[in-house]
């Protein structure tokens, strides 16, 4: 857009006027255009007409945000899996505050590429959200599954970089009931840790206690028959909303079904050749002031701990035809 | 002449234009030794000459433009090793951040700073209120043990909306899920520390690509806390911004300051004085109304900081 009607001033990009008019506004071809009947357009500055440029969203990640992230780094990927309301969203929301509020399970906070992700979470649980009672937003059928982000470190460049995975439970009770729709739950492939969050306020529930421990084991059974918990190292069982476990106004029956409803779960899969470990949360505690935030510094603290080496020792040859490899069969205990 | 240029990052009200208006007439005037001082005096003025006018006057200092970037240009002198450099920096206006959080779009003039800045000044202010709070925080478990799963669990929700009977079920009742009543997240309502620490983490990503580099932390207003150190303040108030900092991959080296730039409680100009401006007048040195705390300080020194952003004393 010129600003001058004269041939050859660069007034609009020099910003000075060819026939040397100081102030520019004294210049009469100055703030005119060249065709004649032209409507004139408000001039803008040039931050104001320079295209915006995106910047990265902050949001949770999917599938392939989560490919480009990980190469290259080692990352300790979790995966929840729950059905509908068993608090999936809810533990990585109480993760991300507990974060706010100042290191944690001997970890301090160092980053996260997910920060808006979870900031979107947790917002129901903020006194300036309007409400007066905590809640999480729920995630939607529709929604892809979610890939969340947190480094956390102990010092300076040296962080662990934990992923943890989040979908609409009605993709799990689907392949429940469907087991061709597991191959679709690619979260469970990359998953070093597999974690089934238990809902403790339907087992606490004696109407809905008996169809839903059914069908909590059920979803385990279906993911475990058909090898979709065959890649991840750690299976555990997260037994979550433990304030109404062990309400106040409820009953030891409520807790002690609990832990006879977790050794039933581990002595079963272990016939079945799957080691289930099981643990409890309370990550919004709203009932039970005594109980409080539980369960979640353990959480952190498995999630993140150290993991043995593997073993890159030669492994033993029998009958080996050279020395060198006789040898190494004895200083490894094996047998030449 | 070694060039440093600064990046001024903070959202509205941290007290960004109150430090560069204080740190121009603490130059300018030469009242107090520095451990920077003013070097020639060439380039434009008129921005800075009209908030430290501001300053002056016992008034608190404000944008005037709020729409524009405002370019600062400072020539120091580092007198211990006859350096010369320039602080250069851009006063933006607070919004600029904030949008760019909201919008997760920003102007090209910010990608052009972030890029070129050899340093950072972040600028929080102890004057703003705390926004992080949570329900639970501040009001406790209130809810009923029957209320407490996340599937509703009453018969009626906190704004006394009936959602239907609810089945005796022992212990526990369980409801189907009512209709969202859920307001959406608003960007705005963000905890001040998370879009902080999210906007200092996008300057490593694309398009800003921005290598680590030192940050010094100017906690603001820093006459209205109690807390023996601006460390201790930071690690109180924004505990997600302090282990960002220490523990996270976008600094190289972190220090925190406690910046009192005016000196005390001012109001803005037109406005009934604020209660401290006539003490502040009073004084002969209008530099001493600053005050400053941290490490390797002088006691109302603000070029300290800039001093171990340009990393002159090492060198020194």
């Amino acid at each position: 857009m010129p600003l001058c009607s004269l041939d050859g001033c660069l007034v609009a990009t020099t910003g000075k006027c060819h026939l040397n008019n100081d102030p520019l506004e004294s210049c009469p071809n100055y703030g005119r255009t060249n065709i004649e009947g032209e409507e004139e357009i408000p001039v803008k500055s040039s931050t104001d007409t320079a295209a915006p440029i995106e910047i990265c969203s902050g949001d949770a990640m999917q599938l392939d945000d989560l490919v480009v992230l990980v190469r290259g780094r080692s990352v300790r990927t979790v995966a929840l899996v729950g059905e509908q309301r068993a608090g999936k969203t809810t533990l990585l929301a109480s993760i991300y505050a507990m974060y706010c509020k100042g290191e944690f399970g001997g970890y301090g906070f160092a980053g996260s590429r997910t920060l808006v992700g979870f900031a979107k979470r947790h917002h129901l649980a903020l006194l300036n959200s309007g409400r007066t009672d905590p809640t999480t937003p729920r995630t939607s059928r529709d929604d892809p599954v979610a890939f969340f982000h947190l480094a956390l470190a102990r010092r300076r460049n040296d962080a662990i970089e934990l992923i943890i995975s989040d979908r609409s439970g009605e993709a799990y009770e689907a392949a429940r009931l469907d087991t061709e729709l597991i191959g679709n739950l690619p979260e469970l492939k990359i998953a070093d840790r597999i974690c089934f969050l238990l809902d403790g306020a339907k087992l606490a529930s004696n109407e809905l206690r008996p169809a839903y421990a059914r069908q909590f084991k059920q979803l385990i059974h279906a993911l475990h028959d058909n090898g979709a918990l065959a890649q991840t190292d750690h299976v555990e069982v997260l037994a979550t909303k433990f304030d109404v476990t062990a309400a106040p106004g409820g009953t030891e029956d409520q807790v002690r079904y609990l832990d006879f409803f977790e050794s039933q779960i581990v002595a079963e899969f272990k016939e079945h050749g799957l080691a289930i470990t099981c643990h409890r949360v309370c990550a919004l505690p709203k009932t039970n002031e005594q109980i409080g935030f539980h369960g979640l510094e353990d959480t952190i603290k498995r999630w993140t701990a150290i993991e043995p080496l593997p073993t890159v020792a030669p492994v033993a040859i029998h009958d080996a035809p050279r020395q060198i490899d006789r040898l190494l069969a004895r200083t490894s205990g094996g047998v030449a | 002449m070694s060039d440093n240029r600064y990046m001024v990052f903070g959202f509205q009200g941290s007290g960004k234009t109150t430090y560069a208006a204080a740190l121009w007439h603490l130059l300018d005037s030469r009242e107090i030794p520095t451990v920077l001082v003013k070097g020639k005096h060439i380039g434009e003025f008129h921005y800075l000459d009209e908030i430290a006018q501001s300053w002056c006057e016992g008034w608190r200092v404000e944008r005037t433009k709020s729409d524009q970037m405002e370019d600062v240009q400072i020539n120091l002198l580092h007198p211990k090793s006859a350096t010369e450099l320039v602080l250069e920096f851009t006063d933006l206006p607070g919004e600029k951040f904030e949008n760019a959080f909201s919008t997760r779009l920003c102007t090209p003039a910010l990608v052009d700073l972030v890029k070129d800045a050899s340093g950072l000044l972040l600028f929080v202010s102890a004057e703003r209120k705390i926004d992080g709070v949570t329900i639970l925080d501040a009001l406790g478990p209130m809810v009923k043990a029957d209320e407490a799963a996340d599937a509703p669990l009453a018969s009626a929700t906190t704004s006394g909306r009936e959602v239907g009977p609810a089945p005796d079920v022992g212990s526990a009742t369980i409801l189907p899920p009512a209709a969202s009543e859920e307001p959406p997240w608003n960007p705005d309502d963000t905890p001040l520390q998370v879009r902080l620490v999210d906007l200092l983490q996008a300057m490593q990503a694309v398009p800003f690509g921005k290598m680590p580099f030192k940050v010094a932390v100017i906690v603001s207003a820093w006459d209205l806390t109690d807390e023996p150190s601006a460390e201790v303040w930071l690690g109180k108030r924004y505990p997600l911004l302090d282990q960002y900092l220490r523990n996270g991959q976008g600094a190289t080296d972190v220090r925190i300051y406690g910046v009192s730039a005016q000196g005390g409680q001012l109001s803005k100009k037109g406005q009934r004085p604020g209660p401290d401006r006539e003490r502040l007048l009073a004084l002969n040195r209008a530099s001493e109304r600053i005050e400053i705390v941290g490490r390797d300080v002088l006691e109302h020194d603000l070029t300290c900081p800039l001093l171990w952003l340009s990393g002159l004393d090492s060198r020194a």
